[in-house]
């Protein structure tokens, strides 16, 4: 975990993202949460990831987002962009995912579609 | 098993063995003609309804495989299977498996457990693969791709929340929505988390997502609801797209009238799922609400397609109000009632002669108007056992579907005069005898359909089974248009195996009947079908045994029909009573035209010709004394003489008797075995006072009366009556 200029906090999670270690996930979010509202989350070394991310990061923008504070995904793996497609469930912040990807995840066939959560 | 089991299996087994004839006629009808919906769900109807039976008698075998076999029959109905010729084979063989173990549950057979084992695997491996099932049925076009089966592709609207222990029980997410793509594709889908915790509350192992899902694919619900089969925590709603309202409510309507629960019907019709409707039934105990407005709340079910559902469980109910006006009744206690009623009219008829001599007006009233309720309980008994030759026939269908497949040879099958009625008995047992017959039409008469070709004859062979009533009688005939019999053939193998010897001179219909005796057969091939001389001799005393008989029209390169005719009832029947020589007989009325009277010279002149000139028409007659060798009893010869008339097969006879005593009702009891060989006689009755009366087999009189004709004709000196011709003036009446 790391704090940049803007009091951001970066965590670079390190391992799969699944019923076994989302428990964990969620500690370091919080820790992190707790230090300042606005969370980059640094994906470069995860690999795989289950829906329970997904539902995880939703809840995290929840909370972030009643802080007045922001989630950003960086280096977004493609199993993530997989199942958030395959699934129909947008990611918190499309705006980062389009800035990591490019045109290549913007003109992804279920992202067309992606409604808003409500 | 107690009498009530015993009771309950018969009617299970009689129902079934009904639907299963009408499952065998629809599967054949369907194979002629695939689009016929009405076929497809009688078959559907059959099966949902023996597997419905068998589950209240927990037969637990039936119930799996038919349950088997309507799970096919859905895919079938709903356009995904198509039926070809294989499929209905599959299904003919899995309606004989169904009887089988039917059969065993009587102890009258036992199931191949191989051929089980077998089908079930086809019905599944259809049921697996139903794409491939598809294709294999659709040949390649020219281009080498398979031609696709169309289905219609509507909208679903899936309402989908996952349980909470989801992510826990190990259910992919990703594979879910995997297997919803492959069924369609998701046209729309908004995720929902209401519910979702905040962060530093979440259990991040509990599962808080839900979907609205819009997926357009032709499949069916069913298939949408089987990907979530194993979450016991998830609840999801399936609305079916509107494209799917009219078929549901059309299948509704032909649903058989067995539920009367709406939720039920809808499941059975595809509508609903058996989880959406148990959730439903749940949500019903907790608020009190009517199931279908639930359903229709909940999104499960369109409001068109639940009112189609509250008119058939309405219909179901005033079905079951009504059908208590019919009754299913054992044939043998019919069969009780029939002999009693018999006894009744026998002591009807005593009574009738006790009182004759009485002058009493009332007694005589009172007499006449017992003997109409008589005679009214006699008809209406009768009818009982009285059912169309209708269902009979149909089975023939399957016989001349598999017998010509067997044989390579193409038919035409027509069947006609289904509605003609006759005795259950009479029904039941002509089966056999109509089985071989048709059996050896196709195989012996119909060419092959080169050989056919040949001779200017379509290749498709035709061969028709028909029945019609005919003075007393029902006549049902086999016809084809086949080679027809060879009468040299015939002739020859006769002679070879000395049923005739070689200066015989035989009638057409002479030699044709020959083929009925033991042991006859002109096959040079014997084929596992017929050929073996071994079965129309069967025939034919199967017929006689009905009081019946059997001949035989043929003309060579053209067809062969063979005409059976048989009483219309075995018990009870209208007879005319006749004495000659102080010995009584009985006739039956039908056969009846008319009644003579001969004056004594009238008499001697018909003595020397046995024949009379009945306006014009030569009319043969029999002398009952001199035929049955009746001992003399009277003293004097009796001035005058009675003619009584009767036809058969279309040609008419006098029986010359001494008098004639009028109708009388005859219950016909069979001769013992001693007497089974008596030639003329169908059984005996007993009369009023108590006698005994032979009743005439007026068929097999008249072929006796011929034989001995001939006979007698054979061995006069050649030449004695080359000058004897028809005289008209012989015996004017």
């Amino acid at each position: 975990m790391s704090k940049d200029q803007d009091d951001q906090q970066t965590i670079k999670l390190q391992q799969e993202c699944n019923i076994y270690t989302i428990s964990s996930v969620k500690e370091q979010i919080l820790e992190a949460a707790g230090n300042s509202p606005d969370i980059c989350l640094d994906l470069a070394n995860v690999e795989q990831v289950d829906a329970c991310f997904l539902q995880l990061l939703h809840a995290t923008n929840n909370y972030l987002f009643e802080k007045k504070g922001n989630l950003e995904l960086i280096n977004i793996p493609e199993d993530l962009i997989t199942l958030s497609d395959k699934t129909c469930t947008p990611l918190p912040s499309r705006e980062s995912l389009n800035e990591q990807l490019g045109e290549t995840a913007a003109t992804e066939p279920a992202s067309e579609d992606l409604p808003t959560e409500s | 098993m107690n009498s009530e089991m015993d009771e309950n299996l018969s009617i299970f087994i009689s129902e079934g063995n009904e639907l299963l004839e009408d499952m065998e006629s629809a599967l054949l009808d369907l194979e002629s003609n695939p689009n016929d919906s009405e076929s497809m769900n009688r078959v559907f109807r059959a099966a949902h309804t023996i597997k419905g039976n068998a589950g209240l008698f927990g037969y637990d075998q039936i119930i799996d495989f038919t349950h088997i076999m309507e799970s096919l029959l859905v895919e079938v109905r709903n356009g995904i299977v198509p039926i070809t010729s294989d499929l209905v084979s599959l299904f003919m063989r899995s309606k004989d498996i169904i009887t089988s173990m039917m059969d065993s549950l009587v102890g009258s057979g036992e199931v191949d457990q191989n051929d089980l084992d077998e089908a079930t695997k086809l019905l599944e491996h259809y049921l697996a693969d139903p794409h491939a099932a598809a294709l294999a049925a659709n040949p390649c076009d020219e281009d080498g791709s398979a031609t696709q089966v169309e289905t219609p592709t509507g909208i679903f609207t899936i309402n989908l929340k996952l349980g909470t222990e989801t992510f826990r029980q190990g259910f992919s997410i990703k594979a879910i929505f995997r297997e919803l793509n492959e069924l369609g594709v998701i046209t729309s889908a908004n995720l929902f988390m209401p519910d979702i915790p905040k962060l530093d509350e979440i259990d991040p192992e509990s599962c808080h997502l839900s979907w609205l899902l819009l997926l357009e694919s032709s499949c069916q619900k069913q298939a949408i609801a089987d990907i979530f089969e194993f979450m016991d925590d998830c609840e999801f709603h399936i609305l079916s797209p509107e494209s799917k309202t009219e078929e549901y409510k059309k299948i509704i309507s032909l649903l058989p009238n067995g539920e009367a629960v709406i939720g039920q019907i809808l499941v059975t019709s595809g509508a609903l799922t058996e989880k959406e409707l148990q959730t439903a039934l749940d949500r019903q105990k907790e608020t009190g609400s009517r199931t279908g407005d639930i359903l229709v709340e909940q999104g499960d079910v369109q409001p068109e397609v639940l009112e189609s559902a509250i008119a058939k469980q309405q219909q179901t109910r005033a079905a079951s109000s009504q059908s208590i006006e019919f009754l299913r009744v054992n044939a043998s206690k019919l069969d009780t009632l029939i002999n009693l009623v018999g006894e009744l009219v026998i002591n009807g008829e005593r009574v009738s002669g006790l009182t004759e001599n009485i002058d009493d007006d009332k007694l005589a009233e009172a007499v006449t108007e017992m003997n109409e309720t008589l005679e009214e309980m006699r008809e209406t008994a009768l009818g009982l056992r009285i059912v169309p030759i209708d269902g009979v026939f149909k089975r023939f269908n399957r016989t001349v579907r598999d017998t010509s497949n067997e044989l390579g040879k193409q038919i035409n099958f027509e069947i006609s005069g289904g509605e003609t009625e006759l005795d259950k008995t009479v029904a039941e047992k002509i089966t056999d005898p109509l089985t071989h017959l048709i059996r050896n039409a196709i195989d012996h008469g119909i060419e092959k359909p080169s050989e056919r070709e040949l001779n200017n004859k379509p290749p498709e062979g035709h061969v028709a089974l028909s029945a019609y009533h005919e003075t007393g009688s029902i006549v049902i005939k086999v016809s084809d248009d086949g080679k027809g019999l060879n009468k040299e053939k015939i002739s020859n193998k006769a002679i070879e195996r000395g049923l005739i010897k070689q200066n015989d001179k035989l009638s057409d219909s002479e030699i044709y009947n020959l083929i009925f005796e033991p042991g006859f057969s002109t096959a040079e091939q014997v084929s596992n079908i017929s050929g073996r001389g071994v079965g129309m001799d069967v025939v034919k005393r199967n017929i006689e045994s009905l009081r019946g008989n059997i001949n035989v029209e043929s003309e060579e390169g053209i067809g062969t029909n063979v005409i059976i005719q048989l009483p219309l009832t075995l018990a009870i029947i209208d007879g005319f009573l006749i004495c000659t020589e102080n010995e009584d007989f009985v006739i039956p009325l039908d056969m009846v035209v008319e009644c003579l009277r001969l004056t004594k010279e009238q008499t001697k002149e018909m003595e020397k010709h046995n024949y009379i000139n009945l306006r014009g028409e030569v009319l043969p007659l029999i002398d009952l004394k001199k035929h049955f060798c009746l001992p003399k009893t009277l003293e004097n010869e009796p001035e005058t003489k009675n003619v009584i008339v009767v036809q058969h097969s279309g040609k008419k006879t006098g029986l010359l008797v001494d008098s004639l005593h009028g109708e009388v009702q005859t219950v016909i009891k069979p001769l013992g075995k001693i007497f089974q060989n008596l030639k003329g006689f169908s059984g005996f009755t007993i009369l009023g006072s108590g006698n005994v009366s032979m009743i005439i087999d007026v068929s097999s009189l008249i072929t006796d009366a011929s034989e001995k004709q001939r006979d007698s004709f054979m061995n006069q000196p050649h030449g004695q009556n080359s000058n004897e011709t028809i005289s008209s003036e012989s015996a004017e009446i």
